[in-house]
């Protein structure tokens, strides 16, 4: 008795303060009452670690340092398909301004290779924040030296010459305009995830050669003195001129071949949205540029800063998809790739059929019952209850995203009614659950706002 | 290594490893509640930590959810996580013959003891096989995923065929969104959202944490009938040890062999150590009737996979059990690809991890030895208080994973599923591994056959491809196979 006495002063305690805090008795939580008002969501379209994400990254926290903006970048990572799946969010987002994209050249390749069935055209540009160098990454003890001898080999042996590009992507594309460059010389494409499989994939040997951002290959090559057959080794900057950060790297102009490549970040807003949003987040990402950190940070990374609006964006953007279309009028075969899914769905179906065969001989097996058996004798059951249960909480689901109630007092509700269904409305017990409703949500409302503000609350 | 240290040894990271091992202990003791529920629900909650300090309190959730299973196990007959079900068959009969403080002992010294023989094999082998993972073709690792799957279907369940056709539908529940060949979507329905597929983390909630809810609800009147602590000492002699000794280091072994092989974890791992106990033992006939082999035997292998299943997953990205699924993502969440890049570009986080484990076992020991009379009141806190929390928190999780609701409405719709599913006596956990493995494994075929221009030779050329395929093979047909090398002793068994 005593102790639930405490238990219940204690509580309310903190109810109280967690209500002032909700309510705005301390300090300033002044509305805001123009654009932005909550959390800008920031798709990146690759998964964590990457050089997008990296980059991405460095911008948010230069943001937030600076309070260039009065509310969070939230970045969200929606990796896979070539960044057509986080691309095609943005596209079908809402164009108000609390959705944007971080996205370099892939998202023009993905569109000029009929990937995707969007480009551009179906976004918004906001600014080109910055462009990378690339290289041809070979292992260090390959046996090629330069483009000519890659190309030469893939001529010789047509499709043995294994080469790491997702189709569509802009080394894809390069890779492709190289072997235009050579009668009959055709690579293996291999489709690879981000750098750090591509790495693992040289070193291994089972790729031949594989395009990574400069930035890439200081990042994955081991310090001098580690044997050739476990590092990697560039084998030409796709520039027309060399990088001081490799000097001693052969450009492909040198090597005899005029192919280039420059991967550059553009951010985009869903098609639509005003453009004094636009204009406002460009500003801040001219600030962000200006920020010294991010200036020093994009140096070690090799990322070349560059800040370009309006106009001149739109022409460096054009001069890309005209390289693009351009390489894709030579021919595309790709290796014959049996059809997965339908394998998967019969074998599936196949063994749906042995259960059932199975339960209708009644040779299902014994479940483990160690856990309820004599000792614990005979209790009667609650599924009526359970499903009640599971319906109060998909109503509250469904009312979360209809955003007509604040999901802090929804919660609240939601705790309340399925605590309370399980005791069944006992006056005792429903006062605890009141209790617990109230410190949950307001509790997680003051954590994921004050403390953690990185998590995206409904 | 130093920095590692440093953050293990900050008041942080002491903090994570003390509240994060009493958490797990706490929901690894509380049937209903697991390890993998609490982790699933914590990582997207991590996202703004620090990630060291996020994997240290991940794993010490991890350590003390596995062993605090067996605190119920003794003393309710209930075991707290799958992974302690063996301890009940000796762990109960022992605590209801007067020795509950000593089956508790007993328990605590080989979970500690299992712990320890696992974190060296994982501290000293990760990084070498690391390395050999680069090595692997893409056909060699496209059998290994295939092995892994014939392993979680021939030992990770009652029947085969049940566990097979879980397995497979996992592997057609990721099948939806774009192809990792051409990159062009399927299985979509036109659906936007469908085209990153299902989340794993939406999926998992919902198979194992919504479903449990649910079951726990239905089984809302059940009551085990608790056993008080006696006097009888907790404190074990040095005799203990030495009598032991044997048991628990090869317990412990295999413990940490099940835990590396892919996809099957600390259950089959305590059952599969118990079995063996009991078949070297001069007493076979007292295993079940409160024997001290049979509580140390289960105790040090289930915590022994723990360490054994960390070693594919930080050396290769394949995860050893549903817990390391979970710990695949919060690794991703936080840029760490495991691999062999891992251990080159972030050897600080790979030695905060392991630093993590081998410090959560201590504190795993000493919570469960200061604290098991407390924790064995805490469990019976009334289902009414505790399950609503943890279904508001399925959701809070599930959206705050990439702020969408359709991940909310995954996670339950994967909640009605599983609990059909169980319901239908389909296990849940051949699904979840198949619903990962058959991403990578698609993947790396995808891969091999561009490589190889379309040619399936490879799988029979490369000698490491056609070990894990043939190895695959007999697993999967062992029942018919078994009979051809038996026949000279018919009714051995």
């Amino acid at each position: 008795m005593k102790r639930s006495l405490i238990f219940h002063i204690l509580a309310v305690v903190l109810i109280v303060a967690l209500l002032l805090w909700r309510f705005g008795v301390f300090g300033d939580s002044a509305k805001l009452s123009e654009y932005p008002t909550r959390a800008i969501r920031v798709v990146v379209p690759y998964p964590a670690g990457g050089g997008s994400d990296t980059f991405t990254r460095i911008i948010e926290r230069a943001i937030s340092e600076d309070d260039l903006l009065p509310v969070p970048l939230a970045i969200q990572n929606l990796g896979g398909g070539s960044g057509t799946i986080g691309s095609r969010e943005v596209v079908e987002a809402k164009p108000d301004g609390y959705t944007l994209l971080m996205h370099h050249n892939a998202l023009l390749g993905t569109y000029v290779d009929g990937v995707a069935d969007f480009g551009p055209d179906d976004y918004e540009k906001i600014a080109l924040t910055g462009s990378m160098t690339m290289v041809i990454i070979v292992r260090g003890d390959s046996k090629f030296q330069n483009l000519q001898q890659l190309l030469e080999a893939a001529q010789a042996n047509p499709r043995k010459v294994t080469f790491g590009a997702n189709q569509g992507s802009q080394a894809y594309f390069t890779a492709k305009q190289l072997e235009s460059q050579m009668d009959g010389a055709e690579f293996a494409m291999v489709s690879a995830d981000g750098g750090a499989d591509r790495y693992a994939r040289l070193i291994g040997g089972h790729l031949d050669a594989g395009i990574f951002a400069l930035s890439e290959y200081l990042d994955f090559v081991s310090p001098d003195g580690t044997p050739p057959s476990q590092n990697i080794r560039v084998l030409t900057v796709m520039s027309p001129e060399r990088h001081e950060a490799i000097p001693e790297a052969e450009t492909s102009k040198e090597q005899g071949y005029e192919v280039y490549m420059q991967n550059i970040y553009y951010w985009w807003a869903p098609k639509g949205t005003p453009q004094e949003i636009l204009d406002k987040l460009a500003d801040v990402l001219k600030k962000a540029m200006a920020n010294e950190t991010v200036i020093s940070e994009l140096n070690r990374l090799r990322i070349n800063t560059e800040y370009l609006v309006g106009d001149e964006m739109l022409q460096r953007m054009d001069d890309t998809l005209a390289v693009m279309r351009a390489a894709t009028t030579n021919s595309d075969q790709q290796a014959k790739i049996p059809d997965i899914p339908f394998f998967v769905i019969v074998i599936t179906g196949l063994l749906f059929l042995g259960v059932i065969i199975q339960s209708i001989l009644g040779k299902v097996p014994e479940e483990d019952t160690v856990a309820a058996d004599d000792d614990s004798g005979t209790y009667p059951t609650h599924a009526k209850l359970a499903a009640i249960c599971f319906v109060a909480v998909a109503i509250y689901v469904f009312i979360l995203q209809l955003k007509i109630l604040p999901w802090t007092l929804l919660s609240c509700i939601m705790i309340i009614v399925v605590g309370g269904l399980m005791s069944r409305w006992q006056p005792k017990r429903l006062l605890i659950v009141a209790e617990i409703a109230l410190i949950v949500s307001l509790g997680t409302a003051f954590l994921f706002t004050e403390v953690l503000t990185n998590v995206i609350l409904p | 290594m130093n920095e590692a240290l440093a953050l293990l040894f900050s008041p942080w990271g002491l903090a994570a490893i003390v509240i994060g091992t009493s958490l797990g202990v706490f929901v690894g003791a509380v049937p209903g509640l697991t390890g993998t529920m609490l982790i699933a629900l914590v990582v997207p909650l991590t996202l703004g930590v620090d990630a060291g300090l996020s994997m240290t309190f991940l794993v010490s959730i991890y350590v003390g959810a596995v062993s605090g299973g067996m605190i119920t196990a003794t003393l309710l007959r209930m075991p707290g996580t799958p992974a302690s079900i063996v301890t009940t068959l000796d762990g109960y009969p022992m605590a209801r013959d007067g020795r509950p403080g000593r089956a508790l002992g007993l328990g605590i010294m080989a979970s500690f003891f299992g712990g320890l023989i696992s974190w060296i094999f994982l501290a000293t082998l990760s990084y070498p096989i690391s390395k050999l993972a680069t090595k692997l073709s893409y056909f060699a690792y496209f059998s290994l995923v295939l092995m892994a799957l014939a392993l979680i279907s021939s030992i990770g369940g009652k029947s085969r065929i049940r566990s097979l056709f879980s397995g497979f539908l996992g592997i057609l529940i990721a099948m939806p969104g774009l192809a990792p060949a051409s990159g062009q979507p399927r299985f979509t329905f036109g659906s936007v959202e469908m085209n990153s597929g299902f989340e794993p983390l939406p999926v998992l909630i919902g198979l194992f944490a919504v479903s449990q809810i649910l079951r726990e609800i239905i089984n809302l009147s059940r009551k085990g009938k608790p056993i008080e602590i006696g006097k009888d000492s907790v404190l074990l002699g040095f005799s203990d040890i030495k009598n032991n000794l044997v048991n628990m280091v090869r317990s412990s072994i295999v413990g940490t062999w099940i835990g590396i092989l892919p996809g099957i974890g600390a259950n089959i791992g305590s059952v599969t150590a118990y079995s063996i106990a009991k078949g070297m033992s001069k007493e076979k006939e007292k295993f079940g009737t409160g024997h001290e082999e049979g509580i140390v035997a289960s105790e040090s292998a289930n915590n022994a996979t723990i360490g054994g299943s960390m070693i594919p997953l930080l050396a290769m990205g394949i995860p050893g059990s549903i817990v390391e699924v979970v710990l695949l993502g919060a690794l991703i969440q936080h840029k760490l690809q495991p691999g062999p890049r891992l251990f080159e570009s972030s050897p600080d986080a790979v030695y905060t991890i392991i630093g993590a484990i081998f410090l959560a076992n201590i504190a795993m020991a000493i919570i469960m030895l200061a604290s098991m009379r407390t924790i064995a009141k805490l469990t019976r806190v009334p289902r009414p208080y505790l399950l609503p929390i943890i279904l508001f928190f399925c959701v809070i999780g599930s959206f705050a994973l990439a702020g969408r609701i359709f991940d909310v409405w995954v996670m339950l719709g994967f909640g009605l599923f599983g609990f059909i599913l169980e319901k239908l006596k389909i296990p849940l956990a051949p699904l979840m591994i198949g619903f990962i493995l058959g991403k990578i494994g698609e993947k790396a075929l995808v891969q091999g056959l561009q490589a190889s221009d379309g040619s399936w030779a490879p799988l029979f050329t490369d000698p490491m491809a056609l070990l894990f395929f043939v190895v695959s093979l007999v697993t999967l047909f062992f029942p018919w196979i078994k009979p051809l090398f038996t026949r000279s002793q018919p009714a051995a068994s």
